[in-house]
């Protein structure tokens, strides 16, 4: 069997004209979307969101549905970026609502891994470790001032200094970086005069 | 002695925590920057506490470039298809034409042909009745002249016989009135 093309040329005794198959907008549209969703698939594996009962690969699916929904609904409308933006984080929020329903029933293999993402399987010597190194992390935290915790806490959370300025309303990444790494200071001092050892960033 | 990582401690610190959820589009403008200065603190103060709705955010802001790619590309395929299919129109528009031409051409033909045919079929059939036309005329012409010649005969009848009949013409009357005066 001959394999189709997007496009063939037929030619005719008087002229040569070109056939635009009517499904190739959609399989041109379906090869985008299937490019973006295996982009998707990476992202949420890379940041650990699977831990967190999650299929990337039906996330990926879904995503690709609804985007096929929203151009079917509106042809001439805009696809703008911010809107595929909304439609991944809408899947990817109802998809963890999804899987926090499901967790409700415990499984026995997955017990000890929830709640440390990237992290390597903890012992329950490091466990009683943490838990009392947590805690002192916490009071430490909850003594520096709030204008410099905020900055501090989106840090450890992954952010890049221009998100902690945005998030935070700090005036320039250079600011935000000034307050990061003066409120970080404090806080390694605090931990270590509280007899919890040293620490890295 | 190795030394504990703060952010990996303090993400599982606050795995547990029960933040509340964001909205998509609260997420979708942290990640972009561009969150609204009313929204800006509460979303900071969860996006700190909560690991997996930074994550999300961290994937927005890394999807990003994608987005704004494969939005670009949606639209110049729309657009594309759009153009695509306006070609066609006009393809079929000229082509209607080009078949409209030939097809009014035939039809202003018919006409032609009909006509023709009716007028020969009419001037066929026009010809006797010309000639009993014609006839007609002639016999009408006879009967004014018989006529004239009933008046003329009218007023030489009346002279002859005077009484007892109706006179049908004012002037015989007068002429004969004139002959009886005299």
């Amino acid at each position: 069997m001959r394999p189709t093309s997007a496009s063939e040329s037929i030619a005719t005794p008087n002229r040569r004209f070109t056939v635009i198959p009517a499904d190739s907008v959609h399989a041109r549209l379906e090869a985008l979307f299937r490019a973006y969703g295996a982009k998707v698939q990476s992202l949420l594996l890379t940041y650990g969101l699977d831990k967190h009962g999650i299929d990337p690969a039906d996330v990926e699916q879904e995503v690709r549905i609804r985007l096929w929904r929203a151009l079917e609904r509106d042809r001439s409308g805009a696809f703008s970026a911010s809107y595929i933006q909304r439609v991944v984080a809408s899947t990817v929020i109802d998809a963890l609502r999804r899987a926090e329903v499901r967790a409700a029933e415990p499984l026995p293999d997955e017990d000890d891994e929830s709640g440390s993402l990237g992290e390597a399987p903890i012992g329950p010597e490091r466990r009683a470790g943490d838990s009392e190194h947590m805690q002192g992390l916490a009071r430490c935290l909850a003594e520096i001032p709030e204008r410099r915790r905020l900055p501090i806490t989106l840090h450890l959370q992954g952010f890049a200094l221009q998100e902690i300025a945005d998030l935070a309303g700090i005036p320039s990444a250079e600011a935000a970086r000034k307050l990061v790494s003066r409120g970080l200071e404090e806080l390694k001092i605090r931990l270590r005069e509280m007899g919890y050892g040293e620490f890295d960033e | 002695m190795n030394k504990m990582s703060l952010s990996s401690l303090y993400r599982r610190l606050t795995a547990y925590n029960a933040a509340s959820a964001l909205a998509a589009a609260d997420l979708a403008d942290a990640a972009d920057g561009t969150l609204a200065t009313d929204r800006r603190d509460s979303v900071a103060q969860v996006l700190a506490s909560s690991p997996v709705q930074a994550d999300i955010t961290h994937l927005l802001r890394d999807l990003k470039s994608d987005s704004e790619t494969l939005a670009a590309d949606v639209i110049r395929t729309n657009r594309e298809t759009a153009h695509r299919r306006s070609q066609r129109e006009v393809r079929r528009v000229a082509a209607s034409r080009r078949f409209g031409g030939v097809s009014r051409w035939i039809a202003v033909a018919a006409c032609l042909v009909a006509v023709v045919g009716a007028w020969t079929l009419r001037s066929s059939q026009v010809r006797p009745d010309a000639m009993s036309t014609h006839s007609r005329t002639v016999a009408h012409a006879d009967r004014i002249f018989t006529s004239r010649d009933e008046i003329f005969g009218v007023g030489m009848e009346s002279a002859s016989t005077q009484h007892g009949q109706n006179v049908r013409h004012e002037g015989d009357h007068l002429f004969r009135g004139a002959f009886g005066g005299g």
